[in-house]
């Protein structure tokens, strides 16, 4: 258990207790202060855990094992173990290009000022359609997938502006007119994962 | 059929008085927080939808309901 999950507790335990004690004696309202622990109680220390959870929960859904955890998402998650270099999500993860932990929401993040959350509110409508059972088969992207997400960790660097298959492109794929994925095209792949050797050594 | 005047009133009147509005105000928190403290243990979306609406809800009802209680 984390030590931001033991201080919410102890926020909603104390909360709790102050509301508890403050009900059973009356008594106890006309104290002098009795507002402002009344307050405290009522107000402050479950406003305070509120906001802790949407930040534990936040967080919380930016991790790998909250994105793989629906059902839809196994084979995705898969494809991270694939045992080929051209294979953009398992070659990224693999050498340790994202972080392992955070795969999906590092290349599936929206990299604007509220793109954040953006991305959390159409991950609410894909919970919606996990628990109706309307999920697409094939899942398939709202948009297709832009060239800002790989450029928020390539541009400027030497590797990409260097390789020579980039050279004649950078102007293009910096307006979005050729995406990165009409050359590196092996994505995630679900529909032919069976034919790729696993990575045996990734650590689970 | 009751317009909404009417349902707010009888909610009003169930609710009662001052004393009343703040224990509903205090179990609408403390079940908030019990859902809240539960939700953090499981690491999936359907935990951060019941956070959200079974926990976040009752919460801040119950926090609207003692400001209401007060300010009066």
């Amino acid at each position: 258990m984390a030590g931001s999950d033991l201080l919410l507790a102890g926020l909603a335990a104390a909360s709790v207790v102050l509301i508890a004690v403050l009900l059973r004696r009356p008594a106890l309202s006309g104290a002098p202060g009795a507002r402002a622990v009344g307050f405290v109680a009522f107000v402050a220390l479950p406003g305070l855990a509120f906001l802790g959870g949407v930040s534990r929960h936040y967080e919380q859904a930016q991790t790998t094992a909250w994105c793989l955890s629906c059902h839809g998402m196994a084979a995705y998650g898969e494809s991270l173990e694939i045992d080929h270099p051209a294979f953009l999500p398992a070659a990224h993860v693999q050498n340790g290009r994202i972080p392992a932990e955070r795969a999906c929401f590092t290349c599936h993040a929206n990299y604007t000022m509220f793109g954040g959350f953006d991305d959390k509110a159409r991950g609410a409508l894909h919970v919606w359609r996990s628990v109706t059972g309307t999920v697409s088969d094939p899942v398939r992207l709202y948009r297709p997938f832009g060239n800002g997400t790989c450029l928020e960790c390539h541009r400027g660097g030497r590797s990409y502006l260097e390789s020579p298959p980039h050279a004649p492109f950078l102007e293009d794929l910096e307006s979005g007119a050729r995406t990165c994925l009409m050359c590196h095209n092996l994505a995630h792949e679900v529909d032919t994962l069976d034919r790729y050797e696993r990575w045996p050594a990734r650590p689970s | 059929m009751a317009g909404p005047a009417v349902v707010i009133s009888r909610i009003r009147a169930a609710l009662g008085g001052r004393p009343k509005r703040l224990r509903a105000a205090g179990a609408l928190i403390a079940f908030g927080l019990s859902v809240e403290a539960l939700t953090l243990f499981w690491n999936h979306p359907v935990s951060l939808f019941s956070f959200l609406t079974l926990g976040a809800l009752p919460l801040l009802a119950g926090i609207g309901l003692y400001l209401s209680a007060s300010l009066r």
